[in-house]
C-alpha cells in the first residue's frame, strides 16, 4: 500500500477518535461539567485535525477547523464565557466538522453551505460578537485570504516538496543540503565572522557543524581568534568563548550562507561580506559589505532564500497556490474505509499469554501420551481439562478484540438528538448512561439505524412541547435517556422519555382503523402497545420532517431481530415510554444446551432455559384436545412439543415420559418445550443459516457439533411468541 | 553490528503526525524512535540516545516547552538539538520555545525535504 495512503488512512481513523473526545468534551462544556482540561482536551483534538488535514491539503477542513479552534481557545484563555447560548455554535460546530471529515474521506474537499453559515458565527464569536466579515471569500480563495496564520497552512504534503509530482513519493533526500542556486554562476568569495554566545551549546547547536556546512556550499578556511578565552578557572566545556573567521569560496549566494546560521540566530552573531568574485571579476578587489546582522528573524523558512530581503521580511507568505493544492487533494483516491479493530493492548497481551499456556499444555499433552503407563492417563486427563479451559478462554478473549464501547454510537445519538429538537422546536436533553457497555463491532454498527429512529421518536412523538409540560408541573426541558447495560449475558440497550406516554386510545383506533385488529378485540395494555411494532402502523397524525421517513417500528423490530436481539416497549401515561433492545453480547458463541428430539439433536440457549423438569401427571391440565398447558407451582404454562412443531413427529401422547424446559422470553413471557432427552451443554459456533434457508419460524441458526453433525439452534423467543398469538387468536374467536 | 544512521526522536501526540514523521525520516535514511506526549517523549529519551528530537507543542500531559526543558535538564542529553513541530506559528510561541531552549523550528504541515535539510544542519 503506498505509505501516503496509509497515513491518510490513520488519519482518518485518528479523526474517529478524536471527533468522539469532541463531542464528549462539547457536551460536558455546555453541561457546565467540564475543567479545564476538558476545555483543553477540545481544543487539541481540533487542533489535531487542522494538523493533519493540513498535512493533505484539506483546505477546507482546515479552514473550519482554524476558525473553530480560534473560538475554542479563546474559551480556553477564558476570554470567552462559554455559557449556554455561546455553547450552541461549538456544539454545532462539531457537528459540521464531523462532516467535514466525511466528506473528505469522500474524497471531496469543500464547505458545504451548512458550514459557511457556521463559519460566519465562529467568526463572529472569535472576534467579540462583531458581526461577520461580509462579503465571505469563496471557499476557493478562503483558505488563502484568511486573516494573517492562514499562512502556516501551506498545503506542502511530504516527499512532494516542491516539486510538481501530483504523486507524493517517498524517494530519499540527497544528504547534501537543497541549496543549488541555479541564477548564481560563478565562484564568489565570502568573509565570515562567527561569534558564538557562550549559550550556543545550551540549546543544541554545535559549531562544529555550522563550519561543516558552511563547507558543503564550497572552499572554506577557517581561523579561531583565541583572545576570548578566558583563564583555566574561568574555563568552562558548556561555553564558548571564541571567534571564527572563516573565509569561504562558494557559488551560492549570501541567503544561502545565512540560512545555515537561522537556528543560532540568538545564540550567535554573524557578519558576512563579499570579498571578490572568484572569476571573471579580478578586477574589483574592494570588499563589498553586504549584510551585517546581529541577529536573524527566527523562521526556518528555506524557500525564500533566493531573495537577499532583510531578515524581518523572511516570514512564510501564505501559499498562493490553490490550484496544486486542490489537485493534489483530488489525487489522493477516496479509498474505501477498511473495517479496521482498535484493540486495547491489554487484550493482545492476554492472548499471547493464553496462546503461550497452550503451547505448553500441548507439549505435556503429547508427552504423557507418549508414555503409555496409568500414571500417564492421569497426566492427560488433567492436561486435558486444562486444555479445554484454556481453549475456552482464548475464545472468549478472541472474541472480546471484535467488541467495542457504545460509545461512539452513543455520541451520535446526541447529535441526532440537537437536530431533531431544533426540528421539532423542542427543548430536550439527551441523557447517556452506561455508554463504556462493550458489544460485538457488527451490532454496533447496525444499531445506528434503529437508535436514531428511536432517539427521533422519542422526541417527535413521545416529547411534550414545553408549555404543555409544564403544564403538567414537568419540567420545561424534555429527557431522552440512553442507558446500556450487561444483563445475563446480553446486552440490554433502553431508550426512554419522560414524555406523555403512548395515548392507547388513539392508538387503538389507529389499529382498527388499519384493520390491524377487529373493533371489539379485547387487548391488554401491553398488547396495545405492541401494536406500534406492527407493520404500517404509524401514530403520527400528519407525516412530520422527523419520524415520518416512511420507516416505521416495524422496521426498527426487523432491525433489532435480524441482530438476534429483542425489543420491548413499555409505557405510563403521562410519566414516558420507554424501548429496551436485548442483543446477544456477540453473534458467534452462544451458551446452548443440547437436547434430543426423536432422532434429530437441537440446540437450546442456555439463557432462555429458567429450569428442567420431567413433569409429574398432577402438572399437566388439558384445555380440549390435545391442548394441554403445564402448571408449574401454580403458573399455567403453555406447552410447546418441539418434536411436534417442526414435523419431526406427532405430539407425544405422554407428557410426563418426557422431559419440558421452561424457558422464558425478553418480555418475560414463558413456555415449556417438550423434549425426548437433554444430552449435553456446551458453547457452541453459530452458523447462520438465512442465507441458505430464509427465515424459519422458531429457528435461530444452525451449528456444528464435536462429532461433526449439524443440529440447529432453536428460537426461543420466536416459540414463546406463537404460544401468545394462539392464545390472542383464541381470545379473538371467543 | 553498528548502527551509522542517526536517531530521531519524534514526539507527537498526532499518531497521523507520527506516521508522517516517521515515513519522512525513514525515508531520509534516520533511525526514528516516537513518543506519544511529553511524558512518553522524555522516557523515550532516557532510553535510547537519539541524535536530535523533534516535538510538537500541544500535547497532553507535557506539552512542547516541558519536553525542551526536559531535554535541557537531562544529564546525557542536555546539548541534544530539540526542533519544534508545530502549527503554531505565533511570534510569541517561537519566542517562548527558543528561550526554553529549542533549536529550531519548522511549521506543519512540514515539508520532507526543509524538515531533512533542517536536521541535516543540527546533527552530524
Amino acid at each position: 500500500m503506498d505509505p501516503m495512503e496509509e497515513i491518510r488512512e490513520t488519519f482518518f481513523i485518528e479523526c474517529e477518535e478524536l471527533l468522539e473526545t469532541l463531542e464528549a468534551g462539547l457536551i460536558a462544556m455546555s453541561d457546565g461539567t467540564s475543567d479545564g482540561e476538558t476545555v483543553n482536551a477540545v481544543f487539541r483534538a481540533v487542533h489535531s485535525i487542522k494538523g493533519g488535514a493540513g498535512a493533505f491539503a484539506l483546505d477546507a477542513l482546515v479552514e473550519f477547523a482554524h476558525k473553530f479552534e480560534n473560538v475554542l481557545d479563546l474559551v480556553r484563555s477564558d476570554k470567552l464565557d462559554a455559557d449556554q447560548s455561546v455553547m450552541d455554535v461549538p456544539l454545532r460546530s462539531g457537528d459540521v466538522l464531523s462532516d467535514l471529515v466525511s466528506t473528505a474521506q469522500a474524497g471531496e474537499d469543500g464547505l458545504t453551505d451548512d458550514s459557511r453559515e457556521l463559519l460566519k458565527e465562529l467568526i463572529a464569536l472569535s472576534t467579540g460578537g462583531a458581526p461577520a466579515p461580509s462579503p465571505e471569500p469563496t471557499p476557493d480563495v478562503a483558505a488563502a485570504q484568511d486573516d494573517e496564520d492562514e499562512a502556516t497552512f501551506e498545503p506542502l504534503p511530504i516527499g512532494g516538496g516542491a516539486s510538481d509530482d501530483d504523486e507524493p513519493t517517498y524517494v530519499a533526500e540527497p544528504i547534501a543540503m537543497d541549496f543549488l542556486e541555479p541564477e548564481a554562476p560563478g565562484k564568489r568569495s565570502f568573509a565570515l565572522e562567527i561569534k558564538p554566545h557562550a549559550e550556543l551549546f545550551a540549546h543544541g547547536s554545535e559549531l562544529t557543524l555550522l563550519l561543516r556546512a558552511l563547507a558543503e556550499l564550497g572552499e572554506i578556511k577557517t581561523r579561531a581568534l583565541l583572545d576570548g578565552i578566558p583563564t583555566i578557572d574561568d574555563l568552562s566545556l558548556e561555553q564558548h568563548f571564541f571567534t571564527i573567521e572563516a573565509n569561504l569560496e562558494t557559488e551560492q549566494d549570501q541567503p544561502a550562507i545565512e540560512d545555515i546560521f537561522d537556528f543560532v540566530d540568538t545564540e550567535c552573531d554573524l557578519k558576512i561580506s563579499i570579498v571578490q568574485p572568484v572569476t571573471e571579476a579580478v578586477d574589483s578587489p574592494e570588499t563589498e559589505e553586504l549584510a551585517s546582522k546581529e541577529a536573524l528573524s527566527p523562521t526556518p523558512a528555506e524557500d525564500e532564500k533566493q531573495e537577499p530581503a532583510a531578515p524581518e521580511a523572511k516570514e512564510k507568505k501564505p501559499s498562493s497556490e490553490p490550484d496544486r493544492s486542490t489537485k493534489a487533494a483530488n489525487t489522493q483516491q477516496a479509498s474505501a474505509s477498511r473495517a479496521t479493530v482498535r484493540v486495547d493492548v491489554n487484550r493482545v497481551d492476554r492472548l499471547v499469554n493464553l496462546v503461550g499456556e497452550l503451547v505448553v499444555t500441548q507439549a505435556g499433552l503429547s508427552e504423557s501420551v507418549e508414555k503409555s503407563s496409568e500414571d500417564a492417563e492421569v497426566t492427560a486427563a488433567n492436561a486435558m481439562e486444562e486444555f479445554k479451559q484454556l481453549t475456552r478462554e482464548l475464545q472468549e478473549c478472541v472474541m472480546s478484540l471484535r467488541t467495542q464501547p457504545l460509545k461512539p454510537l452513543f455520541q451520535r445519538m446526541q447529535r441526532i438528538s440537537r437536530e431533531a429538537s431544533a426540528a421539532a422546536e423542542k427543548s430536550v436533553r439527551l441523557q447517556v448512561n452506561g455508554d463504556s457497555t462493550e458489544v460485538d463491532r457488527t451490532v454496533i454498527e447496525r444499531l445506528s439505524d434503529p437508535l436514531t429512529h428511536m432517539i427521533r421518536n422519542a422526541i417527535d412523538h413521545g416529547i411534550e412541547p414545553s408549555d404543555k409540560r409544564v403544564e403538567q408541573g414537568k419540567s420545561e426541558v424534555g429527557t431522552v435517556s440512553l442507558n446500556a447495560a450487561h444483563r445475563s449475558g446480553r446486552v440490554v440497550i433502553e431508550v426512554s422519555d419522560d414524555g406523555g406516554g403512548i395515548n392507547r386510545a388513539k392508538v387503538r383506533s389507529k389499529a382498527v382503523e388499519k384493520g390491524l385488529i377487529t373493533e371489539d378485540a379485547n387487548l391488554s395494555n401491553g398488547e396495545i402497545d405492541q401494536l406500534l411494532f406492527a407493520p404500517g402502523f404509524s401514530t403520527a397524525s400528519a407525516v412530520t420532517n422527523l419520524s415520518g421517513r416512511g420507516v416505521g417500528m416495524d422496521v426498527v423490530k426487523k432491525s433489532i431481530q435480524a441482530l438476534g436481539g429483542r425489543i420491548s416497549i413499555s409505557s405510563d401515561p403521562g410519566r414516558g415510554t420507554s424501548f429496551s433492545i436485548s442483543l446477544p453480547l456477540t453473534l458467534a458463541v452462544l451458551d446452548g444446551m443440547i437436547v434430543q428430539v426423536d432422532q434429530h439433536t437441537v440446540v437450546i440457549p442456555l439463557t432462555a432455559i429458567v429450569e428442567t423438569h420431567k413433569p409429574a401427571t398432577d402438572q399437566i391440565v388439558a384445555i380440549g384436545g390435545k391442548e394441554a398447558v403445564l402448571s408449574i407451582r401454580g403458573n399455567l404454562v403453555p406447552v410447546v412439543d418441539v418434536g411436534e412443531h417442526f414435523g419431526y413427529r406427532e405430539r407425544v401422547d405422554q407428557i410426563t415420559d418426557h422431559v419440558t424446559l421452561l424457558i422464558e422470553s425478553e418480555d418475560g413471557g414463558r413456555a415449556a418445550l417438550i423434549v425426548d432427552d437433554i444430552v449435553d451443554q456446551r458453547q457452541v459456533v453459530i452458523k447462520g443459516l438465512d442465507d441458505n434457508y430464509g427465515d424459519v419460524i422458531g429457528i435461530a441458526a444452525a451449528t456444528i457439533l464435536g462429532d461433526g453433525s449439524t443440529a440447529l439452534i432453536l428460537d426461543t423467543d420466536e416459540l414463546v411468541e406463537g404460544t401468545k398469538t394462539a392464545a390472542l387468536s383464541l381470545g379473538q374467536v371467543a | 553490528m553498528t548502527d551509522l544512521k542517526p536517531t530521531i526522536l519524534a514526539i507527537d501526540d498526532s499518531r497521523t503526525m507520527r506516521s508522517m514523521l516517521n515515513a519522512a525520516l525513514t525515508s531520509a535514511g534516520f533511525n526514528v524512535i516516537l513518543g506519544e506526549d511529553g511524558i512518553d517523549g522524555l522516557e523515550q529519551l532516557d532510553q535510547t540516545e537519539p541524535d536530535a528530537v523533534i516535538t510538537d507543542i500541544n500535547m497532553p500531559r507535557l506539552d512542547g516547552f516541558g519536553v525542551i526543558e526536559g531535554v535541557r535538564n537531562h544529564e546525557r542529553h542536555a546539548t541534544t538539538p530539540v526542533l519544534v513541530l508545530t502549527t503554531e506559528s505565533a511570534d510569541d510561541l517561537k519566542l517562548r520555545a527558543k528561550l526554553a531552549g529549542a533549536t529550531g523550528w519548522i511549521v506543519k504541515p512540514f515539508d520532507q525535504t526543509k524538515l531533512v535539510g533542517a536536521l541535516r544542519k543540527l546533527i552530524a
